[in-house]
């Protein structure tokens, strides 16, 4: 690319996710998070779940469950990954790999490979449909997938009444956000950048 | 009103002709109403030519009245927007619309090119392609580039706000026809959810036409229909011509489809059918009935179909009685009375039309019985049978093909999930009509709730007489309006050997383009079928595609264009990097600094100032978007020997090997230094932009070739920073970092890795170059990389640091001959071409590319072998992309020469003080000491081929 067209002022690049709001919107960045991401044997046995105690494991792909801060999303039979505060993160990897033993064939601290936003508003899922192939009305809070904002490989959740969750390569948050702020332009929404 | 509208006789069904606007049309002012097409109001004010044709430059007017129409193509302008190549039939009129027909100048009343027409003997059918063989292409090159293309670009910004959306539903329902409303409505009532969509209707709130239950999209083509019944639609929100434009592209989704998408008439083959003035006939009762305008005062009508008959009703109750109706059938209309007011020469063909003065005057006609004769008349309304519009049908999968013995057209393999209805279905009696549309609603919703399929036929048959054949002057019979085609053109084109269907469609350009085809395809059928004494049925028709109309680019990129057109990275410390002044390029997907040019530096002397630093001091620069693949298990050795030209399985854990990857061919993917981690885990680096190609390439082979291997393969990329410190005194940078890793040359050589803690951070450390200096990559976590990056240059202050970008490294990777895949590599190195021969020869286990690399071909020592370049005076430049010509050429002389290669990579080296070039020169390596010309854009500069390594050839600094 030799040359790009000038930002809007207000979406210069970051290297993190940025907020703003517009009429029935607002998208905020999520906090950071602690992050693991496991893989398992492809016929895994039901003991492992029994012995990492509380956790609570989705029972399907394309499913995520919680329990005690503790976000558990099941991307593929082998892969899983599992969100907390960054605090509680070692400790809960330790218990993890103490409690699979064979079982677990890779985990890896993720922390820090990525960034999440949160949207909330009644224009919200109007706002992810320009982006998102999935029917989103379809999606419950139980469900936690992986799939496409446009051209980025994204985590999708639904919060609850309105509100969404994305998780990304935190190397494309000042993508994800301009493509956000770029939606709600098209939607012909307004967007104003969320005050700092 | 006082303005002149002379074919305007009536208030028309979809104007308002209260309200009078003014448009400027190549030049002149006409005058229309709201709810007019640009096409209905130059007919209104009585302009017949208004385009010229794509090739020939002949003069032009409309044949239809929506989609079908392939001559008038206009570039308007209306405010802000500024559009290209629209049909005069679907743009609407607009106050203060200005309007210029394409493909013509000054105009298409004086057109200067019009005298190409006079040399269309000598520009027949495949014509492009025989200035390929004779004399030469580079003689017709230049003014075929000239007239190529049609419209003029805007590069003004565009206005129009595009909007992607989804949405899906139970059944959509394609023409909100009289067919497609029924359809909806018979869904509707089982309790589905129905979409109408129509290209040229909009809907309001209510719409009485409109069933309730059925959602309606107005305005809206659909461009694509797959098997799986997803849909592309473009939805043109507000009128084209409104102040703030608003388009919006559709991904529906739908469990049933049902296509009511209508028929289109076709045009009928006689001398001079393309004259202004000559349409079709269903085109002239569209524009009387929705804008009341007539297209001819005395139309003749010509005609093989009972249809004709109808249009010749409807103007003789408009006042506008046509001068005869010339019937090519002996018998006449077969369902239809004749209209006792309307002469009906039956068993006739047209021989000729009476064109002069820009208008027409009559035609001249033949019967069956050989006896000739001539009407007089101002217009000729042609109608040659009916077309299905089976476009959406064949894109999602059906075939269509015209069946023996009664040349029926039918759409075989359909999915079952697509019915067809109505017009489209070669339904045209009104009473059926009902029955058929109501029956495809209520199969579509029985399929939609529970995949009950029916006995219906999804695809469909409709009647297709064979074209009648008019043998008078081939050479003056257009089949094709859009491309100029002919009939000599087809009798050509299977004369010269182009007899299928297919062919003869890239040959002659036949139903190519804006027109698809839509009234010429099955003519040309009937005329390939006439020349080859084929059936119809042999030949086929030939395949349609997607999209089914044109669509703006911008509706397709809605959402990305600018910077939305690729995922963009941007590096964890680019606030860091922005603070430095650093000037950035898009490099594999990330957002790098390429220099740091400092106060009033310019970039050169930036890139040069930086490679000089790194050669003479240390320079620090981030590496986070190299690569990084964890690759675990214990067939991890295994799988990375089969896929990597260097063994990996003799690795030491806590050594470092370079490595290429090849594909099946042999052909280079990419390359990395790959680290052992553990016994059973390994650290792969790719480069920058290669990461996703060869994690797709991992997963690939290890789900589909090799599913028994115990491997697992994670990017890592994302998550971990990197800061690269190299320069003779990059280990002095690190010992001052702090740290609980012993850094001496004994303790941690090249080609080695560590990990500790560096500046307060947990860190792996590699020891590998792409400088041919002491190189230090410093990997920590992700969200520490900003810190590391800082304490590296406070650290380094008074060894000279300095951060360098990527111009620099390229410059320094150049001088020590280092490879660059994508600059040194393209789509047919192999490992041999740049250096790697003997690796092959010692690998002795099978990898991945192996056995073409043992072929022939591979072996050959006249390959484009990677060498070094010097220029015969130091001072002269040396440009990537230069062609390397044999010896002796000099000057004007050298462009002459065959080419022998190219420079792949090209800097001014500031440490040898001299430009260092790579190249790819046929059989290069056994020729070094060998001088060459190089030839840039004109400027020819004679050159040594050496060794690709130019500074330190012994490789004594990187291992200090």
């Amino acid at each position: 690319m030799s040359s790009l067209e000038p930002l809007p002022s207000t979406h210069d690049f970051e290297p993190t996710p940025r907020g703003f709001t517009a009429e029935g919107l607002a998208v905020q960045a999520l906090p950071a998070e602690g992050a693991l991401s496991l893989r398992l044997p492809r016929i895994a046995s039901t003991e492992w779940r029994r012995r990492t105690g509380a956790l609570v494991w989705p029972e399907a792909t394309g499913e995520r469950r919680s329990s005690d801060g503790v976000e558990i999303w099941c991307l593929s039979p082998v892969l899983w990954w599992l969100f907390t505060t960054p605090a509680a993160l070692p400790p809960l990897a330790a218990m993890i790999a103490e409690a699979l033993g064979d079982e677990l064939h890779q985990a890896i601290d993720q922390t820090s490979a990525l960034a999440g936003v949160e949207l909330g508003g009644a224009r919200a899922a109007d706002l992810l449909a320009q982006g998102i192939a999935l029917p989103l009305a379809r999606l419950s809070n139980d469900h936690g997938v992986r799939t496409l904002l446009g051209t980025v490989p994204v985590l999708l959740c639904n919060e609850g009444a309105e509100r969404w969750r994305l998780r990304f390569d935190a190397a494309l948050g000042a993508h994800v956000s301009h493509w956000l702020w770029q939606a709600a332009t098209v939607a012909g929404l307004d967007p104003a950048e969320r005050r700092r | 009103m006082n303005e002149p509208q002379p074919y305007r006789r009536a208030p028309g069904r979809d104007v308002d002709t209260t309200r009078l606007w003014r448009a400027t049309v190549n030049g002149e002012t006409i005058v229309g109403h709201p709810g007019d097409t640009l096409a209905s109001a130059l007919l209104a004010n009585g302009v017949r030519l208004v385009a010229r044709s794509f090739k020939y430059h002949r003069p032009r007017g409309l044949l239809g009245a929506w989609t079908e129409e392939s001559c008038a193509f206009f570039d308007v302008r209306c405010g802000a927007r500024r559009e290209t190549n629209v049909r005069a039939t679907e743009w609407p009129f607009m106050d203060g619309l200005v309007a210029r027909s394409v493909n013509c100048w000054p105009g298409p009343r004086v057109d200067a090119l019009a005298a190409v027409g006079r040399f269309a003997a000598m520009m027949p059918a495949g014509f492009y392609y025989k200035t390929f063989l004779w004399p030469r292409w580079t003689l017709f090159e230049p003014l075929i580039r000239r007239m190529a293309g049609l419209g003029r670009l805007e590069v003004a910004p565009d206005p129009v706000r595009y909007e992607p959306r989804r949405a899906e539903y139970d059944v959509i329902v394609v023409g909100a026809g009289r067919a497609g409303r029924l359809a909806a409505t018979e869904a509707a009532g089982q309790g589905v959810r129905v979409l109408l969509i129509d290209d040229r209707q909009r809907f309001a709130a209510g719409d009485a036409r409109v069933a309730p239950g059925v959602t309606t999209l107005g305005a809206t083509s659909v461009l694509h229909l797959d098997r799986t019944g997803r849909l592309v639609a473009h939805e043109r929100v507000s009128e084209p011509t409104s102040p703030s434009p608003h388009e919006r592209l559709w991904h529906l989704e739908a469990r049933a489809v049902v296509l009511a998408t209508g028929a289109i008439e076709r045009s009928l083959l006689f001398p001079d059918n393309d004259r202004p003035g000559v349409m079709l006939a269903s085109a002239a009762l569209d524009y009387l009935v929705r804008y009341g305008v007539l297209t001819a005062n005395r139309p003749i009508l010509a005609t093989n179909d009972d249809s004709a008959y109808g249009v010749a009703g409807a103007l003789l109750e408009a006042g506008c009685p046509p001068a005869a109706i010339v019937d090519l059938r002996a018998a006449g209309p077969a369902l239809r009375p004749t209209l006792s007011d309307v002469p009906v020469i039956a068993g006739a063909e047209i021989t000729g039309v009476h064109y002069r003065a820009g208008a027409i005057r009559g035609v001249t006609f033949q019967t069956q019985g050989g006896s000739r004769g001539s009407v007089e008349g101002d217009g000729v309304l042609m109608s040659g049978g009916w077309t299905p519009q089976l476009q959406l049908l064949a894109c999602a999968g059906a075939r269509l093909a015209v069946s023996p013995p009664d040349g029926v057209l039918e759409g075989r393999d359909g999915p079952p999930n697509v019915f067809v209805c109505g017009a489209a279905r070669g339904v045209r009696d009104a009473l059926e009509l009902e029955r058929d549309a109501a029956d495809a609603g209520a199969c579509a919703a029985a399929f939609a709730r529970d995949g009950t399929t029916s006995s219906r036929v999804p695809a469909l048959r409709v009647p297709s007489p064979e074209p009648p054949f008019n043998p008078h002057r081939l050479a003056r019979q257009w089949v094709d309006f859009q491309n100029d085609v002919t009939a000599a053109d087809v009798e050509l084109a299977t004369r010269e050997g182009y007899a299928n269907v297919e062919h003869l469609k890239r040959y002659t350009t036949l139903g190519m383009a804006i027109d698809q085809g839509r009234t010429s395809q099955l003519n040309a059928l009937g005329l390939l079928a006439h020349f080859t004494q084929a059936s119809r049925a042999a030949l086929g028709p030939s395949r349609l595609r997607p999209p089914v109309t044109p669509v703006p680019f911008g509706a397709l990129a809605a959402g990305r264009t600018g910077l939305q057109l690729a995922p963009l990275r941007i590096l964890p410390a680019h606030r860091q990097h922005v603070a430095a002044g650093a000037r950035f390029e898009e490099h594999g997907g990330w957002w790098r600094p390429s220099a740091y040019p400092r106060g009033g530096e310019s970039f050169d002397a930036a890139v040069r100032r930086e490679a000089l630093v790194v050669r003479t001091a240390v320079g620090v620069m981030e590496a986070s978007p190299l690569g990084k693949i964890e690759v675990r298990g214990s067939d991890a050795a295994e799988f990375l020997d089969r896929v990597y030209l260097q063994t990996m399985s003799t690795l030491p854990v806590g050594r470092i090997r370079y490595g290429l990857m090849l594909d099946e061919r042999g052909i280079i993917l990419d390359d990395g230094v790959t680290a052992r981690l553990a016994p059973d885990c390994f650290h792969v680096g790719t480069t920058s932009g290669g990461l996703a190609r060869v994690l797709a390439n991992f997963e690939e082979w290890l789900q589909l070739d090799w599913p028994d291997l115990r491997v697992l393969v994670t990017d890592m990329t994302a998550a971990w920073g990197v800061v690269t410190v190299t320069g003779p005194a990059a280990r002095a940078l690190l010992e001052r970092l702090g740290g609980d890793i012993a850094l001496g040359a004994d303790a941690f050589p090249h080609l080695h890795w560590r990990v500790g803690h560096l500046g307060g951070q947990p860190a792996r450390v590699y020891r590998v170059s792409y400088t041919g200096e002491p190189s230090y990559e410093i990997n920590v976590r992700r969200d520490a990389t900003a810190a590391l990056w800082e304490r590296c240059l406070e650290a380094g202050r008074d060894l000279g640091v300095a951060p360098f970008g990527l111009e620099a490294l390229m410059t320094l990777r150049t001088e020590k001959g280092y490879l660059h895949v994508g600059s040194d590599t393209d789509s047919a190195t192999q490992p041999a071409d740049v250096g790697f021969g003997q690796v092959i020869v010692r690998k002795t286990r099978d990898f991945i590319g192996r056995r073409s690399l043992l072929l022939p071909e591979a072996r050959r020592t006249d390959r484009p072998q990677l060498i070094g370049l010097q220029a015969v005076d130091p001072a002269a430049p040396l440009a990537a992309g230069a062609h390397v010509l044999g010896a002796g050429g000099g000057g004007e002389l050298a462009r002459h020469l065959p080419s022998q290669g190219w420079i792949s990579s090209a800097y001014y080296s500031p440490q040898l003080r001299r430009y260092v070039a790579l190249a790819r020169v046929r059989g290069g390596r056994e020729r070094l000491g060998e001088t060459v010309e190089v030839y840039d854009d004109g400027v020819s500069t004679a050159a040594q081929i050496v060794s690709p390594v130019a500074f330190d050839p012994e490789g004594r600094r990187v291992v200090a």
